[in-house]
């Protein structure tokens, strides 16, 4: 596709002229739509690990007033006689109220036949372990293995060979501010249904598979979603909620899980342990690593663990390597994905490692870092070897350490006490994410102008927030030459009028769906051009083609005579509705050469981050204080920059909060998830951090790949908590098994043999 | 939420007639039954919530015949604010102020604060998952052999290992306070004990009216230190209430045990001596003895320590 350059978006100059238009904050949820109402669902999660419902005895919550319908698994086509969690549906309540219902849900009673299960993934791996029922013939599975060079030549070239071990990492909910909730409601044999979610196609798929509809049958609608975190990517209870409104004879009916249900039955970020072998030079120089990673996906055999070792994989220069990554399940609740699915567990699990051989080489991490990075304009050391289409880590690290004053403050483990006794560490971690890129990110964006000239930006996803979907509009605005203020947001999230856009990721939304929208303005303008010249004004210059025009300020004009112009108002009269549409652009190069690869060809297309962490610990009390982060992010292209900041800094409060805070509670005995308050979940708040020294920092690198140059950032600027796990390992000398939870103040006061 | 009616009273004797009738709860700032009733975790759910905010003159503090006198509406806010409780009663504000969010403090009231539940994660388990001990003697106590990192460090009491919640309790105690309500005038030493669901003796139609904290003596001096994961908004793992005077000294702990539990040896041990690091020490280390951890609790006989130590430096 030519391309017409953009004027405004990704000039760096411009940062401060988008993303101030379209964003007004107003969001309508599912539970707004509360005049529609007249029933509202509850369900009841099982209290076994595992097991088989025998018996629902629903007699008492039915004789309860205001109950209209108790349902299970043989009412619900999602639901399962067949347990395998705690927490898992096994009833649901209909009532004409949200507190009966919830009350009724507390009267049934519900009979298994207990198999046994396991809450332990060690356990789970065991040999002889008893089979958990998610996989037919093993609790585990290999779902990664890469082999770089060869491994045994490079151990045995070594001078130094290290073994380290990374006992589990925390696994946590992620608490969206917008508990789950959907709306259904059925006019003749139509149902219709609101949900907030990530992948409203998905959504709707699941009342097709669910119900055995047409799909012209079923029609979802999303907006907003009150946060989601990739949490609200792979909502089906669509099919629940519809089946529910049925049973009551189409009446609408709202399903709220609330706090309780969300951290019960939905996603969460999975919990990784690691084996990792070096094989360095006495210089720093790594020749080898195996590196085996365990990820725990709860029940879920599809909990997306594989890409754990992209971090480590892709930002060092490493010959010979092996890079292995086995999902376990056990009886817990399903992981899925989490803001940055695999990097920032990835990372808290090799970064120490890597920090372990340092120390072993008697060198500072740094400087075995610099020593080992892969140059940025290198290509990738594994096949098919595709070239980045942007990278900065270099320059993102050597800010880090002059930006923190590392030079000066770096000392060996667990030897610099402050005034105040407690003890000061730092350490500077960083990496290329498995996320940020172009690559399959944003698709099914329609660009539709109406006879009077207006015209609207739409897709078949949630909004989530408003920088991307303005960003997105201003995008439209300039591939068909209008003024900003003329280009609105369609019925975004509408299954009825906007196409499949897949998963809607809001961190990754500029990059991905920027495209999408780009391809249709573009198919649009064609179309519109074709228009023009036909009409009074155009018609009559002699062999006029669409390619004689252009746009700006929303007027076509005659490249031959700019005087020569019409409004698309004018272009547009007598003319029905017109629509363009166009998927995302994909990671090919695209706007330049890179490395001697010419323009076309695949490329790798990644965001990556960088983060310098300065830590004071009480050895005392075991209490961490972050006193200093200088975090860096590649942004590709910077297109708005207060949306860009505030990323960042939602990505700092996220990784203090996942290393110091984030943990799930569960009982070991039967696996109960018992943090499904506020006072076991932690969310961090403004009080637990200063925030003095802390400097968020954007790099534009410029990715060849997109439309733009933009990278998503949203997931790239979590990724970095593994710099705290290593400023506190600067700090006290020690490292903390964190066993599945956050670095609290007990497990650092165990690691220094306290508790 | 369970379904209830809600009534207002105007006096104690209406709030007292109110909560005799059947099954029925008291309601102030609402901040803890709110979350008991939206969670069901109670296996005996109000049909009646007796709203006593609407009850006239119970919201203030005044010093009046040798003691301080606070009202059982007065907001933990206006407790931490008060010139008076700050400067004679340094325990009590700043326990006031370590209590909760701002927002729950403007909304909490002192008499809420010392009537609240337990917060075992086993006994709020939403719709009564686990009927634990608390709610049902029949039960067992899920957190003996469970999760217990939050939990007591000094036994069980009624087969309880749950901690007092209260940031207030432990400081009205070395405060020496009374705690009045409409049927006598308890000892505040007295007054915290494991009964059912309950961190009081109160009776189901008695309700707390009034605080009566003795004026200290010349020289005392007083602070409260709380430890915990966040710095805002949790409950204590431990905290320590300490009233130092030159031949006295009152040392209480909270969040490590069902009831606040006095330091004796700590107070034994600090009492007539001038505190400096190493008298604060000392006392720090005896503040444990007599504990035994749980499972996941060792932790907190290291922090019991040092708070106990912070809080008698902060008297010095
Ligand atoms: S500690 Fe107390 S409240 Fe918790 S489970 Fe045991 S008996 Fe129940």
């Amino acid at each position: 596709m030519a391309l017409p350059e953009l004027k405004v978006i990704g000039k760096s100059e411009n940062h401060d002229k988008v993303g101030h238009l379209v964003a007004s904050c107003k969001a309508d949820f599912a539970s707004d739509r509360l005049p529609l109402v007249k029933y509202y669902a509850a369900s009841k999660g099982a209290t076994v690990m595992r097991g088989v419902v025998k018996n629902v005895d629903a007699s008492r919550a039915l004789d309860l007033p205001g109950v209209i319908a108790v349902v299970t698994h043989e009412d619900i086509p999602i639901w399962n006689e067949a347990i395998f969690w705690w927490g898992q549906e096994v009833a649901g309540v209909i009532a004409e109220d949200p507190q009966t219902a919830r009350y009724a849900l507390t009267l049934i009673d519900v009979e298994y036949e207990e198999r046994p299960g396991i809450y332990d993934p060690d356990e789970s791996m065991r040999d002889g372990a008893p089979l958990i029922g998610v996989r037919p013939d093993s609790n585990y599975a290999v779902v990664t293995d890469l082999k770089r060079g060869d491994l045994e030549e490079g151990m045995a070239s070594a001078d130094v060979v290290l073994e380290t071990n990374q006992d589990w990492t925390n696994t946590f909910q992620h608490n969206c501010m917008e508990a789950h909730q959907s709306l259904a409601w059925w006019v003749g044999d139509h149902v219709y249904c609101w949900i907030p979610s990530q992948h409203v196609f998905g959504a709707k798929n699941a009342i097709v598979n669910g119900l055995g509809l047409p799909a012209n049958k079923v029609h979802v609608y999303t907006r907003f979603t009150g946060t989601g975190h990739g949490d609200k990517a792979g909502d089906i209870f669509t099919a629940a909620t519809a089946t529910m409104s049925k049973i009551v004879g189409g009446a609408p009916v709202l399903f709220e899980k609330g706090r309780y249900g969300s951290m019960l039955q939905h996603g969460r970020q999975f919990d990784l342990k690691s084996e990792i072998k070096w094989g360095a030079n006495s210089d720093g120089k790594i020749v080898a690593v195996d590196a085996k990673f365990f990820g725990n996906g709860g029940v879920h055999t599809w909990a997306p663990v594989g890409n754990v070792h992209f971090g480590l994989r892709t930002t060092y220069d490493i010959p010979n390597a092996n890079f292995q990554v086995t999902s376990v399940n056990t009886n817990t609740p399903g992981r899925s994905y989490w803001r940055c699915v695999n990097d920032p567990p990835g990372a808290a699990n090799y970064d120490p490692a890597l920090f372990k051989l340092a120390e072993k080489l008697d060198m500072d991490p740094y400087d075995v870092v610099m020593k080992n990075l892969l140059p940025d304009d290198a290509p990738d050391l594994d096949p098919p070897n595709r070239v980045w289409g942007g990278r900065m880590l270099k320059d993102m690290f050597e800010w880090c350490h002059q930006a923190s004053g590392y030079a000066n403050k770096y000392h060996k483990p667990g030897t610099k006490p402050l005034d105040d006794g407690r003890l000061h560490g730092i350490a500077i971690t960083g990496h290329m994410d498995s996320h940020g890129g172009v690559n399959g990110a944003g698709r099914g964006a329609i660009v539709t102008m109406l006879p009077d000239g207006r015209c609207f930006a739409n897709v078949g996803g949630a909004r989530g927030c408003e920088g991307g979907p303005t960003i997105c509009c201003h995008v439209v605005a300039e591939a068909l030459g209008m003024k900003y203020e003329d280009v609105g947001l369609g019925r975004w999230g509408d299954t009825d009028t906007a196409l499949d856009a897949g998963i809607q990721a809001g961190s990754t939304f500029t990059a991905g769906a920027g495209g999408a929208f780009y391809s249709a303005a573009m198919d649009l303008r064609k179309k519109l051009f074709e228009y023009a010249i036909t009409k009074d004004g155009f018609r009559d210059i002699e062999g006029i083609t669409p390619e004689d025009l252009d746009a700006e300020d929303s007027e076509v004009f005659y490249k031959g005579d700019t005087s020569i112009r019409l409004t698309y108002r004018q272009v547009m009269a007598g003319t029905p509705p017109t629509a363009g549409s166009g998927n995302g652009w994909g990671s090919t190069l695209r706007s330049r050469s890179v490395g001697g690869v010419p323009i076309g060809e695949p490329c790798n297309s990644n965001g990556s981050a960088c983060t310098a962490v300065e830590v004071a610990v009480d050895t005392d009390t075991g209490e961490v204080e972050v006193t200093g982060m200088w975090n860096a992010v590649d942004t590709g292209r910077t297109i708005f920059k207060q949306g860009t900041d505030k990323e960042m800094w939602s990505g700092i409060e996220l990784m203090l909060w996942q290393a110091l805070l984030a943990g799930d509670v569960y009982d070991p005995a039967t696996s109960a998830c018992l943090s499904t308050q506020w006072t076991e979940s932690m969310m961090i708040t403004p009080l637990d951090f200063k925030g003095e020294n802390f400097v968020a920092q954007d790099f534009e690198s410029d990715d060849a790949a997109g439309p733009y140059g933009a990278h998503g950032i949203g997931e790239p600027c979590v990724t970095n908590y593994s710099a705290i796990l290593c400023a506190i390992h600067n700090a006290t000398g020690k490292w903390v098994d964190m066993n599945h939870g956050p670095c609290t103040p007990d497990v650092i006061l165990k690691s220094l043999g306290k508790a | 939420m369970y379904n209830f009616t809600h009534v207002n009273a105007n006096s104690i004797d209406d709030a007292t007639a109110a909560l005799a009738q059947g099954n029925a709860r008291a309601i102030a700032g609402g901040t803890d039954l709110v979350t008991l009733l939206k969670g069901m975790c109670t296996l005996n759910p109000p049909e009646k919530v007796v709203n006593l905010k609407t009850i006239p003159n119970m919201n203030y503090i005044r010093e009046e015949g040798g003691s301080l006198k606070i009202g059982a509406l007065t907001t933990l806010t206006a407790i931490a604010k008060s010139d008076v409780v700050k400067n004679k009663y340094t325990a009590l504000a700043q326990a006031a102020k370590a209590t909760a969010s701002p927002e729950l403090r403007n909304t909490g009231t002192i008499g809420g604060n010392i009537c609240q539940k337990p917060r075992c994660i086993y006994y709020r388990a939403e719709l009564n998952t686990f009927s634990c001990l608390r709610k049902d003697p029949s039960g067992m106590c899920y957190a003996l052999a469970g999760i217990n990192k939050r939990h007591s460090i000094f036994g069980a009491a009624a087969g309880c290992v749950d901690v007092c919640p209260s940031d207030i309790a432990p400081a009205l105690v070395a405060l020496k306070a009374k705690i009045a309500t409409n049927k006598k005038t308890w000892d505040a030493a007295d007054f915290f004990v494991v009964k059912g669901e309950q961190i009081n003796s109160l009776d189901a139609d008695e309700i707390v009216t009034e605080i009566q904290i003795p004026e200290p003596a010349s020289g005392t001096k007083s602070a409260y230190v709380k430890f915990a994961f966040r710095k805002s908004i949790d409950f204590p793992l431990v905290s320590v209430a300490a009233v130092i005077s030159a031949d006295d000294a009152s040392i209480v702990l909270g969040g490590v045990h069902p009831q606040p539990r006095r330091a004796s040896a700590a107070e034994d041990a600090i009492k007539g001596k001038a505190i400096d690091d190493a008298s604060a020490t000392e006392a720090g280390d005896v503040a444990t003895q007599g504990s035994t951890a749980l499972g996941e609790n060792r932790y907190k006989i290291q922090i019991t320590k040092v708070m106990t130590k912070r809080a008698i430096l902060a008297c010095a």
